[in-house]
């Protein structure tokens, strides 16, 4: 063999080496790579900076909190559950925390923009699977229901845990996502089809565990935005810079129309008037959110479960009709009580807030959060032990 | 996408092994064919097959006869296929439309009950292969008797999107010398090439295109060093972005041990906007010289006709580029640049010979001027005009921030 | 045109040439797996596609 070829073979047996030598060390990442005092996925390490955490850390996370004897409550859902509008230091789960007291470890691990489904859902079905005594707490609104596991931003946790066969058997899940991609338009169908054989990949080579441990300990290497001329450094050194809410008289100034638009949107299509000048809420969209839990909360997960309808600001409902602030009252009573028929646990949470509690349309402020952590606190201790 | 896409490292993961595998030459020639047609129905879907098969169909059966009527009638049809499913709509609304608005709305209204909603996928580089070799058959050469080595030249996969542009005699017995036996020499040659591609393109390229568009709205906001890193940006980017494809469409051609050609020779390191040219895409620039400058009548009559079918052929390229006007300006922008760069030393006599004396003393000081001209270029290439005259001013403003 | 060398090519000796073939195949090896992470991330199309 000549000297050249020899060092073509070489080339190509460095190739395989190095491939396989960063697999093994991404299927080691995954089962130790985490956030360092880990309190939320806040926006520098999130999808929003182009973080993307694989399912793995998430687990990772919710086991690295849990001891022995303690009860484990995961937090899922969006930006509300998250903490947006609260400083890191007064995130409202580590109110929770200490509301519940030491038989139980909180961790948050919501996303902006995740459906009570996603992510932080998945990691709770997987660890009750497993005999892990966890309780989940996500929030939603009427409009938007459970949403599906996969699609958006969050929806690649989805297909990471079914292809690392973390989930449930659950056919009615499995049906419903075929019924959805198959009515998908071709680009977000194949969309879809590359998220899914991404984690099909991820399961096998762990390249996202890897890439996004060395994104974490050591350099990052896409560019964003957010962090703009940092976007390299090692993320364990970017700080969770949520500010602090403005001045109330500040509040709730911008977008008043559109603002308004969607206070009124969450149950302007909802519900239909009743008897007497009531409301009801509309059969298509009771049999609908009916369906949407049946296919996407795994049975296992109901009993362990508390969603939380979160109410707009007072700023905006005060500015409702009467007829508005009754149809609205209707739906999210309605809807709590469907998820309740469905065997989850549901409250509204909202109806005792003040404008001080919100920073704008929806999230809250670090008081408002406090409140929140009260109501949660209050139904959590009525649930059984695990 | 297409080879960014976990889809194309799955079909890659399958494909190469077995080629590599297949000692027989007639099964890795059946195993290829499979190969294009699977990568290229996935991409393109039915509605962008069909109407290439078709067109393909005329071509092959069109230069086997090796009438020139009927190649001249084939060439015709690959560029009205071309020109209906990408220029119908500019054609249509933004020129016949400015001129005649009322023939122009009829024609709007007819071609929206026929027009498809996308063009076939890379129909633009089809037709250039299709174009090439129904041309040099007409001009007598021998054509491609094999159906299946004409299918393999047509939809090649590594190449089929974005080039560089084959011409089948040279293409033919390379890929017979690569059914016959790759080497290891071939993988490792190609898995270097695709390599480079990749860090050009995923490393450098996705991470400027990143800044250029968050920037980009912008950018009459920026200072002027960062306008400036902007410009430099946007140059840097396009040149990334496509010889990274380029480096992957040779590499993963090498790992069948099929050559492809060159299409880049480190472009911005030209002296001149010639040399320049014969650097950047060099399978388009050969491609327009040969089957339009030439034929147009090339440098053969004269200086004024040298010009007319320089500034000529530039728009076409512009508009190749794109079916929209800032395409155009883009062509002519780099037309006009040659032109001048072809006449200046006769038209400017001893001072254009004093010129030339400089820029052969100083080649940095042409280099610079290439640059510079070609990244002008870009904001056209890539905004609309008068976005992209904004752009320009603000970078040579002697005011403001 | 022949493609242009930027660098000098550097006579090495064999050893040492062929554990820097290695070493290279290996940086390439991380690369491609670096690759699948990022092929996960939004993807940016090639420009000359479009045409």
């Amino acid at each position: 063999m000549t000297t050249s070829r020899l060092s073509n073979w070489l080339l190509i047996a460095g190739i395989m080496t190095g491939f396989c030598a960063a697999a093994w060390q991404g299927n080691l990442a995954s089962t130790y790579s985490k956030p360092d005092g880990f309190i939320r996925f806040h926006q520098r390490i999130s999808p929003d900076a182009i973080f993307y955490p694989p399912y793995a850390m998430l687990e990772s996370l919710a086991l690295a909190h849990w001891q022995r004897g303690k009860t484990l409550v995961i937090i899922g859902g969006n930006s509300i559950m998250n903490g947006v509008g609260q400083p890191k230091d007064d995130v409202w789960s580590l109110r929770l925390q200490e509301q519940l007291g030491d038989r139980y470890v909180v961790v948050n691990l919501a996303f902006r923009g995740a459906y009570p489904t996603q992510g932080a859902a998945l990691v709770a079905e997987s660890l009750l699977l497993r005999g892990y005594p966890v309780i989940y707490v996500a929030n939603t609104n009427p409009p938007a229901a459970t949403g599906r596991a996969p699609g958006g931003a969050s929806g690649y946790f989805y297909w990471q845990a079914l292809y690392q066969h973390r989930l449930a058997a659950f056919p009615a899940r499995d049906e419903s996502i075929r019924r959805w991609l198959d009515s998908l338009p071709a680009t977000e169908r194949r969309q879809q089809d590359e998220e899914r054989l991404g984690a099909r990949l991820e399961a096998w080579f762990r390249q996202q565990s890897l890439w996004h441990h060395v994104g974490y300990r050591h350099f990052f290497t896409v560019w964003n935005f957010i962090l703009a001329r940092d976007f390299w450094v090692p993320h364990d050194r970017l700080p969770d810079t949520e500010p602090h809410a403005q001045p109330l008289a500040d509040r709730f100034k911008n977008f008043l129309p559109e603002e308004m638009a969607i206070t009124r949107g969450f149950s302007e299509t909802m519900a239909v008037p009743g008897p007497g000048g009531s409301w009801q809420l509309e059969e298509g969209n009771r049999q609908r959110l009916g369906a949407d839990i049946e296919a996407s909360v795994v049975p296992l997960l109901r009993p362990h479960t508390l969603i939380l309808l979160n109410k707009n600001a007072p700023y905006y409902l005060d500015r409702l009709s009467p007829a508005e602030r009754a149809r609205d009252v209707s739906v999210y009573a309605a809807c709590a009580q469907i998820f309740r028929d469905h065997g989850i646990a549901c409250e509204v949470a909202g109806d005792d807030f003040e404008s001080a509690d919100y920073i704008d349309r929806a999230h809250l402020s670090a008081e408002g959060g406090r409140k929140l952590a009260q109501l949660v606190a209050r139904k959590l201790k009525e649930f059984p032990q695990p | 996408m297409i080879f960014n896409t976990y889809w194309f490292i799955c079909f890659s993961a399958v494909f190469f092994p077995i080629y590599w595998f297949l000692f027989l030459p007639v099964l890795r020639r059946f195993w290829l064919l499979a190969g294009c047609a699977v990568f290229h129905f996935h991409f393109a879907g039915p509605a962008g097959v069909l109407p290439i098969i078709v067109i393909g169909l005329v071509a092959y059966l069109a230069g086997l006869t090796r009438w020139r009527f009927l190649c001249a009638a084939a060439i015709a049809l690959s560029v009205a296929a071309l020109g209906f499913y990408k220029y119908a709509q500019f054609l249509c609304v933004d020129l016949l439309g400015r001129l005649f608005p009322g023939t122009g709305a009829l024609l709007e209204r007819q071609l929206h009950t026929l027009h498809p909603i996308a063009a076939p996928l890379a129909i633009s580089f089809f037709t250039f292969e299709f174009v090439h070799y129904l041309v040099e058959v007409y001009r007598g050469r021998e054509p491609i008797r094999r159906p299946d080595d004409f299918a393999l030249f047509a939809v090649h996969f590594p190449s089929l999107v974005a080039g560089p542009i084959k011409r089948y005699q040279d293409y033919l017995p390379d890929l017979r010398a690569g059914l016959a036996g790759v080497t290891v020499d071939d993988v490792a040659a190609g898995a270097q090439r695709i390599a480079l591609g990749l860090v050009k393109k995923v490393v450098l390229a996705d991470n400027l295109t990143l800044v250029i568009n968050f920037y980009g709205p912008g950018f009459a906001g920026l200072s002027r060093g960062q306008a400036w890193l902007f410009l430099a940006a946007l140059a840097a980017r396009i040149v990334l972005d496509f010889s990274g494809y380029t480096d992957m469409a040779i590499g993963l051609s090498r790992l069948m041990g099929i050559r492809l050609p060159e299409n880049f020779n480190y472009p911005y390191l030209a002296v001149s906007l010639q040399d320049f040219w014969q650097r950047w895409h060099i399978s388009l620039t050969s491609w327009i010289r040969d089957y339009v400058y030439i034929p147009l009548g090339g440098n053969r009559h004269g200086l004024l006709r040298r010009l007319a079918n320089g500034l000529f052929v530039f728009a076409l390229c512009g508009l190749w580029h794109g079916p929209a006007w800032h395409f155009v300006l883009w062509g002519l922008w780099h037309g006009v640049g040659l032109v001048i760069n072809f006449s200046y030393v006769t038209l400017l006599g001893p001072v254009g010979r004093a010129l030339a004396g400089v820029f052969t003393r100083l080649p940095v000081l042409g280099w610079a001027l290439t640059l510079l001209y070609v990244a002008f270029g870009w904001l056209m290439f890539f905004y609309e005009p008068a976005q992209a005259w904004a752009m320009a001013v603000k970078l040579f403003a002697f005011h403001g921030p | 045109m022949p493609p242009l060398r930027l660098l000098p090519k550097i006579n090495l000796p064999v050893p040492l040439r062929l554990l820097g073939r290695f070493l290279l195949g290996l940086a390439i090896g991380v690369l491609f797996h670096y690759m699948l992470y990022r092929f996960s991330l939004p993807v940016q199309p090639f420009i000359y596609v479009a045409f």
